[in-house]
């Protein structure tokens, strides 16, 4: 069997759909992980965070009044012992997972609220003990069962740290409440919240207006989505000038194939085929070369490569479309 | 005449290519944006990062600190039954001497300060959702933090407006103004110059403000975890009275929180330990504990922004290799597209140097417009050092990514153009 020899433009198209793959995964991890160890170093997940003070009002009068508001994560933190209570309402972001699962909103459910679970950061693993397979921690006399271990490569106060349960009856701490907004208006978050305690309470919570913490102090702000939009849209030209580049390189095959009678479409078809035999491994290709690199697989590396890849194929379409109007005599004796 | 040619040739070819041309301009405009974004992210982030690591992250700390519960000792220190202030003087003395650590007297105090018009988050335990407030509106406890002579420059410390402390501000003298310098969030509050009245240690005192901080200054104090963030904090020099001869209650007090503090120092923390307590044996002073900085928030931060930087510099460099590629590949798609025009060119007496300057020119037109284009909108949207780093970038993508192009351009030969081989 006769092995066809590739073309060179073929290779380069191959190549750079390779690298766009590659890219893609590498600068989307590196963007990921940076807002990863900037929320794990300050210690909140969603868009923002609101602090308050309930003098007077117990823990148990601020966690019902929280449970009315959707899409939100209630912390109280105990910042000597790295212990952080919380509690969850609706779909939350969660830290860095490297096993077992985060709390979620069932785990708060009526019949649940005695349950001691805890999720442990990666540098208290060693102080667990095992029973049957289960590994549990002991916080101040009362033991806990571990169902998942978070943290960062990098140390990060979250390595340290001890989720429990919001549980107004164990455990005490500060008398700082925070909230983790994922939904929805912080100023409104926090006035709904206001107005519940205070129906309850009869007393007005006190908003703190909290400082930078964490890395945020030390690093400049750096808006990351428009870095991701700029990566994208370089990639996605770069796609787009090697597919032109690319069907260019084919006006004489189609030339040839329109004068022995091939048609349109199936001029169109084939041609599309090749480009898809040629950008779909090229883009698997450095996917999974770019994944040996990043540390975590993410869908958004994954969508990322797949718009790139696809923006690259259909861009060919109207390109070969044009290839046929032009006139198969003036190709031939070029 | 001859430069008119060659840039015939690169107008040909750019209009022959427009949309590859026009999609390349493009994608250099948005490379080159993107590049003058992450190198401006990585000088500050350098700078911030360097000065962190430098003045504060690279050391290790130990917290001196009296034991709260002592009640008994405390009192008996208060009231200098048996010299003890002169005893916590030579221990206080004893650890400034010592030359294998740097002692720096730096710890958290509050400030009673006679003005209406201070917001609640200066205050004291405001973070913390205590803070302390007056009875009389008039008056505000506000934080605070005192620090000995050293502070500044082992930190790294400077003012944003104003001048730092100068040896005299150490040391008082009745009826002179205390020098302070405020965070960086007083600014809106009081400015240079002014003149504050308020107590301190439970004295009456008038304060001067001599600076502002700049904005996110930190500083390492005894007992906290990481670093106190300054934008909040009146910082006020460790200062005694010129005239002691009698002690008195601030003496007292103000010794007694001088000698909290932080040592720097390579000693492992039993060495520390064991030249403290054998400092207060020497000395009789009473009992004070020392404690390595436990919460490796410091440590964690350094070593996560060394690593971010590195990951700027590198996101940097891939996307300018991505760019030259991107650029040396298309351009050659036009070099084989243009091999029979080329062929001709050859025939009819022009040199491969025409076509290399052909090419060169091509690229260089490209590289001029997205500089411009990007110089313009860089330096609204990003900073005023956006034009150079554009015309910087755009020069080395320019060079670059004509290595390849010349290349080939150089090894055509006549024949094989014109047969098209």
């Amino acid at each position: 069997m006769q092995i066809k020899k590739p073309r060179v433009v073929s290779i380069f198209a191959f190549l750079i759909f390779f690298v766009i793959s590659f890219i893609s995964c590498i600068v989307i991890d590196e963007i990921r992980q940076r807002a990863n160890l900037i929320s794990a170093s300050r210690g909140y997940y969603g868009k923002s965070q609101i602090v308050f003070a309930a003098d007077g009002a117990s823990d148990k009068d601020v966690m019902e009044s929280v449970k009315k508001i959707h899409g939100i994560a209630l912390y109280k933190d105990d910042d000597i012992n790295n212990i952080r209570q919380i509690f969850v309402n609706g779909n939350c972001n969660n830290p860095p997972l490297r096993s077992g699962r985060f709390f979620n909103e069932k785990d708060f459910v009526e019949d649940k609220s005695s349950e001691n679970i805890a999720v442990i950061g990666k540098n208290k693993v060693s102080e667990t003990t095992e029973t049957n397979g289960q590994n549990y921690i002991m916080l101040q006399g009362v033991s806990y069962t571990v169902i998942g271990v978070v943290g960062t490569d990098e140390e990060t106060p979250l390595n340290n740290t001890v989720i429990i349960k919001f549980n107004h009856d164990s455990y005490s701490g500060t008398k700082i409440y925070k909230i983790d907004v994922f939904d929805g208006n912080e100023d409104l978050v926090f006035s709904d919240i206001s107005k519940e305690i205070e129906n309850k309470t009869h007393l007005v919570p006190r908003k703190i207006i909290f400082e930078k913490v964490g890395l945020e102090r030390i690093l400049p702000e750096f808006n990351q989505k428009n870095l991701y939009i700029l990566v994208m849209i370089c990639l996605l030209i770069s796609s787009v000038t090697i597919s032109m580049e690319w069907a260019n390189a084919l006006k004489r095959r189609i030339a040839v194939k329109r004068l022995v009678g091939c048609g349109k479409f199936r001029l169109i078809s084939e041609i599309l085929f090749d480009y898809f035999k040629i950008s779909l491994p090229a883009g698997i290709f450095g996917m999974l070369f770019g994944f040996i690199f990043v540390k975590e697989i993410s869908l958004l590396s994954l969508f990322a490569v797949a718009i790139s890849v696809l923006c690259g194929f259909i861009v060919t379409i109207p390109i070969v479309k044009k290839l046929l109007k032009v006139s198969v005599s003036e190709v031939l004796t070029r | 005449m001859k430069i008119g040619i060659v840039w015939n040739g690169i107008i040909r070819m750019y209009k022959k290519h427009k949309w590859l041309a026009f999609l390349l301009i493009v994608q250099c405009f948005v490379c080159t944006l993107l590049i003058n974004m992450i190198f401006g992210t990585i000088l500050k982030t350098h700078s911030s990062v360097s000065k962190f690591s430098r003045f504060i992250g690279s050391k290790s700390y130990y917290w001196v600190n009296d034991d709260p519960d002592d009640n008994i000792g405390f009192s008996r220190y208060m009231k200098n039954q048996n010299g003890e202030y002169k005893k916590l003087k030579d221990f206080y003395e004893c650890l400034k001497r010592e030359q294998s650590w740097k002692f720096l007297s730096v710890d958290r105090q509050f400030i009673n300060i006679h003005s209406a018009g201070i917001p609640d988050k200066f205050l004291f335990q405001y973070e913390q959702g205590c803070p302390i407030e007056s009875e009389d509106k008039s008056k505000k406890d506000v934080k605070c933090l005192h620090v000995s002579k050293n502070v500044f420059s082992e930190f790294g410390v400077t003012v944003s407006e104003g001048r730092e402390f100068q040896n005299e501000d150490f040391h008082y003298d009745n009826g002179e103004y205390i020098p302070i310098i405020l965070g960086h969030e007083y600014k809106d509050i009081f400015s240079l110059g002014q003149i504050l009245d308020g107590e301190y240690l439970s004295e009456t005192f008038k304060f001067k403000v001599i600076g502002f901080l700049p904005e996110l200054t930190e500083i390492p104090v005894s007992g906290n975890t990481g670093t106190i963030l300054c934008d909040r904090y009146i910082v006020m020099p460790a200062f005694s009275f010129n005239d002691n001869s009698e002690i008195s209650f601030f003496d007292k007090a103000s010794l007694d929180h001088y000698v909290s503090g932080v040592i720097i120092s390579d000693l492992n923390f039993a060495d520390v330990e064991e030249r403290i307590n054998r400092y207060i044996l020497e000395t009789g002073a009473r009992k004070y504990s020392v404690n390595p900085e436990g919460s490796n928030v410091i440590k964690s931060l350094t070593s996560v922004s060394e690593s971010e930087l590195s990951r700027l510099i590198y996101i940097f460099i891939i996307l300018t290799i991505f760019t030259i590629a991107s650029i040396s590949i298309t351009v050659n798609g036009f070099i084989r597209e243009n091999y029979y025009e080329y062929g001709v060119h050859l025939l009819s007496g022009a040199t491969p140097r025409f076509l290399v300057k052909q090419i060169i020119g091509f690229i260089t037109l490209i590289m001029s417009i997205s500089f411009a284009i990007s110089s313009i909108v860089g330096m609204f949207l990003i900073s005023n050092l956006a034009p150079l780093v554009s015309l910087i970038f755009s020069v080395v993508v320019a060079l670059l990514s004509s290595v390849f192009p010349i290349n080939v351009v150089k090894k055509v030969d006549v024949n094989n153009l014109i047969r098209r081989q």
